[in-house]
Order: structure tokens, then C-alpha cells, then sequence
């Protein structure tokens, strides 16, 4: 084909946007909403991932030793604990050290811990770092077994917590991005029905006059690629605006979500290349694809 | 296989051709040669079998499978029986259609309604802008080239679909029903033209059902009837 009829075939599916503008724009929108949908649920699954894996990277289980127990036993415990399945490292946390740190740490306290005098009132413990966050809880319950431990303190709630919502947000998300694709295939494919209706006398001379089906259906691939590839770059636009105001007003609630052991979340800048080329690409394909399916269906030539 | 035939004299050359539409006989054992460079009416009633003829010489409708005696189509040395489906737009090219509608896009002005043509068939674009205007001209409308089909009266409508069928050097023209939307003056003068364009070697079929054009032109007239060929002859 010639590069000048190339451009003629791109200015009739521009010109198709145009002469079906009302459509286009219904079409261009619902693009739009459901690659936004598309890209906030990976952008929020991708967040969740690096929420759990700060977590995963402070996985610290405290293991506190009964008092009393001699030190020969403390050092079974802590050979015990190295040779768990899923135990990364195992760190022996005497109860001088402990009692040194916290009077560190609590320097308004003085006179309180002069009361108490030289002698550490806070148990021994071991702290250990789990390997796979999502195994914690059986290797918690294997070293609950082993003897003269006082008790197992883990953030074991919070880490049920968010791989759950991991899972579930996966599980939802893919239902909604398979939910979407489908509604912008139906979107594109009455967009090229409407402008195949709109076009049925100019189709009809085409035939008559020896135009290939290729040559037919070309400016309705156009029209559906534009669309497709105009509903990414405003998508890509929305998500930089929205995101960056959402993590502003978030921002201030820092201190809650350092409590919950989250530091912060992906800036936009370090996805941004990916999101403008991941919303290009997921628009071109699914407009494409939906154009050729419905110009299958509509053009009969 | 390309389906041509090396040497001919028939634009088309029909022989033992039935179309059925399910339980109904469109045409019936038609046989039927249009030598090249003639001119020929094809008249009937409604439902006779003419609009059939004319989708089954552009291949938009195939003949009745029949073995005996089997049928044979050719148009413009293309077999239509072995033509394959993506062959049929090379077919189509050799054909020019005048349509008793006009069949003209609104949106476009005179030069692209005809330029639309050469473009469908991916024409260069310094042969449209050569070739279009000059084919508006030959059809006495250059001073209307860059207006649109509304500001036209139905004759110019018509010269303007008329250059349409004729900017790709068509070997055959077929008209349907040409001067059905036309006032009597505009009849006369798109007759006139079509008789020139055959008188210049180009195979005229004009399709209609107004006996008093047919008489006033004279020439073949092919009565169709019923779906077989009541009348061939000169009048």
C-alpha cells in the first residue's frame, strides 16, 4: 500500500471520530474510566507487594526465655532455633543488653530505674527474622514447641493482614481487569458498528468499485487505534494527577502508617515511564483488537 | 489460477446461467453475449431479473451449481465461475456503475466524490490529482469541482456519478436505471453521454425500464422476462 494512501486511510478514520463524535466520546470515556480502573488496581497491587515486603524486611519474632533458665539451655534453644526450617537469622538478646537500651531510650525515666538498681527485671529472648513472611505461622508453632520459652511476641496479625489483602486484591483485580477488557472489547465494537452504519453508502461504492476488503476496513482500525491510544495518554495523565494528590493528602498521615510498619508508597516518578507505556500498549491492543473482531462482524464485504 | 481468458471478443459472455433465491427463480437457463464496444438495453419488469444480472456479472451473487448443462460466466475475460472471492475486487475494477441514486457522498465535493474511486483502489496521488480533474471536465463540470452534491441539480448529480464510473478507464460500463431520478432534459443529455462514452469504445449496459429512451436511442435491447431472455435484438 502507498504511504499517501496510508494517510488518507488515517485522516478517514480521524474523520470518523469526528463525524461520530458523540459516540467516540461515550467510547473514549468508557476507555478511559476502565483503563484508570486497570491501572489504580495494579498501582494499588504493587503498593500492597512492597507494604508486605517492608514488613517481610522487619519480620522480627521476639522469643522470650523463661527466667531462670541456665545458660546451657538457652544455647540448645538458640541452636534450635537456627536449625528451624524458614528461620533467616537468629540474634541472642541478653537481658543486660535489653535493660541497657531501654534506659537509653527512656532517659526521662532515670530515677524509676535507679529503684531498681543495676540488676536487668527484663527477661532474655532471642530475635529471630523469618525467611518467607507467608510462612510465618507454622514456624511460629513449631518453635512455640520447644521448651523454656515464656512466650512468642510476632507481628503475626498484621502479616495475615496484608498478605490476605494481597490475595484478595489480586483475586478482585483480576476479576475487575477481565471485567473491563471485555466492556471496552463491547465499547470499541459498537463504536466501529455505529461508524460502519454511518459509512454504509461510502462501503457499498468501495465494493462496487474494486476497493479490497483491507482497504474497507482499515480506517475503522484507525478510528478504534486512536481512540484506544487517546483513552491511554488521558488515562496516563489522570493517573500522575490523581496519584501524586492522593499520596499528597496521605503524606500527612505518616506517623499512622509508620505505626502499621509501612514507610511510604512508590513515589509516581519511579512507575511513570511504565504506566504511560503500559496504558498506551493496553489501549492500542484492546481498540485493535476490538476493531478488527467487529469490522469482521459489521463490514460484509 | 487467475481466471482470464487469453483472447476475447465478448465483454460478457453468459451461457446456461440460473440464480435461484431459495424457493424462487431469479433467472432460468440464461444465455447471453455483449460483444466489446456495444451498446445494450436491458429492459423488464419489476422483478424480472435484471438487478440479478447485474450482481451476478459484478459476482455479488454466483450461478446455480448445475452440472448439465454447466454454466459459464465471463466478464471482461474474467471466468467468474473459477474467480476466486479475493480476486473479485480486480473484477470490479474494470466495471464502471452509474446508479439511479447517484450513489454521491454528501460530505465530499465534486473532485472527491471521484477522486474516492481511484482512492479506494490506491491510485498515486499525482495520477488522481491529473486524472480526476480531467474526467470532471470531459463531463462539462470543471467549474463545479469543488462543490458539493446539494448544490448540484440532478442531472450534474448524475454527469458527477457518471465521472466517477469513468476516472478509472472502466473496458464496461454498467447503468442501472440511470435516468429514473432525472427530469425528461437531464434523461436526454445523460443518454447523450453515455452513447459518446460508448461511441469512444467503452461496452455501455444501461439497465431501465423507459421504453421511450429505448426507442428514441435505439440500438440492442435484451427484454428480460421472468427470469429468462424473452427478447434479443435491434430496434
Amino acid at each position: 500500500m502507498r504511504l499517501s494512501s496510508l494517510g488518507y486511510l488515517i485522516k478517514q478514520g480521524a474523520g470518523n471520530i469526528w463525524h461520530n463524535r458523540i459516540i467516540s466520546l461515550a467510547s473514549f470515556c468508557i476507555m478511559t474510566v476502565s483503563l484508570l480502573l486497570i491501572g489504580f488496581t495494579v498501582i494499588f497491587s504493587a503498593n500492597i507487594d512492597m507494604f508486605v515486603s517492608s514488613v517481610e524486611n522487619k519480620n522480627e519474632v521476639i522469643i522470650y526465655i523463661k527466667d531462670g533458665t541456665s545458660e546451657e539451655d538457652i544455647d540448645i534453644l538458640g541452636d534450635k532455633l537456627k536449625s528451624t526450617a524458614n528461620v533467616a537469622s537468629v540474634y541472642f538478646y541478653s537481658k543486660e543488653e535489653a535493660f541497657e537500651d531501654i534506659k537509653k531510650d527512656m532517659t526521662d525515666a532515670e530515677e524509676i530505674f535507679s529503684y531498681l538498681g543495676d540488676e536487668s527485671p527484663l527477661p532474655d529472648s532471642y530475635r529471630i527474622k523469618i525467611a518467607d513472611i507467608d510462612n510465618m505461622s507454622p514456624t511460629l508453632i513449631a518453635i512455640e514447641k520447644y521448651d523454656n520459652i515464656e512466650k512468642v511476641k510476632a507481628p503475626i496479625d498484621f502479616v495475615n493482614v496484608l498478605t490476605g489483602l494481597n490475595t484478595m486484591i489480586t483475586v478482585v483485580c483480576s476479576v475487575i481487569l477481565v471485567a473491563l477488557i471485555v466492556v471496552s472489547f463491547v465499547i470499541i465494537s459498537n463504536t466501529t458498528r455505529a461508524s460502519v452504519d454511518m459509512r454504509k453508502r461510502e462501503i457499498h461504492i468501495m465494493k462496487f468499485v474494486g476497493a479490497t476488503n483491507t482497504f474497507i476496513k482499515i480506517p475503522f482500525f484507525f478510528e478504534g487505534l486512536m481512540l484506544g491510544l487517546l483513552a491511554g495518554l488521558a488515562s496516563y495523565l489522570l493517573t500522575w494527577a490523581g496519584y501524586d494528590s492522593l499520596l499528597s493528602v496521605l503524606s500527612s498521615e505518616t506517623t499512622v502508617f509508620k505505626a502499621m510498619g509501612i514507610s511510604g508508597f512508590i513515589p509516581f516518578a519511579r512507575f511513570s515511564l511504565y504506566a504511560f507505556l503500559g496504558y498506551i500498549a493496553v489501549g492500542a491492543v484492546i481498540s485493535s483488537i476490538g476493531t478488527v473482531l467487529s469490522t469482521r462482524k459489521y463490514v460484509k464485504v | 489460477m487467475q481466471a482470464l481468458i487469453p483472447c476475447i471478443d465478448d465483454m460478457i459472455d453468459i451461457e446456461h446461467v440460473s440464480v435461484t433465491y431459495g424457493e424462487t427463480a431469479a433467472l432460468r437457463d440464461v444465455s447471453l453475449r455483449i460483444d466489446d464496444g456495444e451498446f445494450a438495453f436491458v429492459v423488464g419488469e419489476n422483478g424480472a431479473g435484471k438487478s440479478t444480472l447485474i450482481k451476478l456479472l459484478i459476482r455479488e451473487v454466483m450461478a446455480d451449481d448445475i452440472r448439465d448443462p454447466e454454466p459459464h460466466i465471463t466478464v471482461n475475460g474474467y471466468d467468474l465461475i473459477e474467480l476466486r472471492q479475493r480476486d473479485v475486487p480486480t473484477l470490479r475494477r474494470t466495471i464502471g456503475f452509474v446508479f439511479q441514486d447517484f450513489k454521491l457522498i454528501n460530505t465530499m465535493n465534486v473532485f472527491d466524490n471521484v477522486a474516492f474511486v481511484l482512492r479506494s483502489i490506491d491510485a498515486p496521488t499525482k495520477y488522481i490529482r491529473k486524472r480526476v480533474p480531467q474526467v470532471i471536465g470531459l463531463m462539462g463540470l470543471g467549474s463545479k469541482i469543488n462543490q458539493y452534491p446539494d448544490e448540484l441539480s440532478g442531472g450534474e448529480q448524475q454527469r458527477v456519478a457518471i465521472a466517477r464510473a469513468l476516472v478509472n478507464n472502466p473496458q464496461l460500463i454498467i447503468a442501472d436505471e440511470p435516468t429514473g431520478n432525472l427530469d425528461p432534459r437531464a434523461k436526454i443529455e445523460t443518454m447523450k453521454l453515455l452513447k459518446e462514452i460508448n461511441d469512444k469504445g467503452t461496452t455501455v449496459m444501461v439497465v431501465t425500464h423507459e421504453h421511450d429512451l429505448v426507442k428514441r436511442f435505439g440500438g440492442r435491447l435484451i427484454n428480460i422476462k421472468e427470469g429468462v431472455i424473452a427478447y434479443d435484438g435491434m430496434i
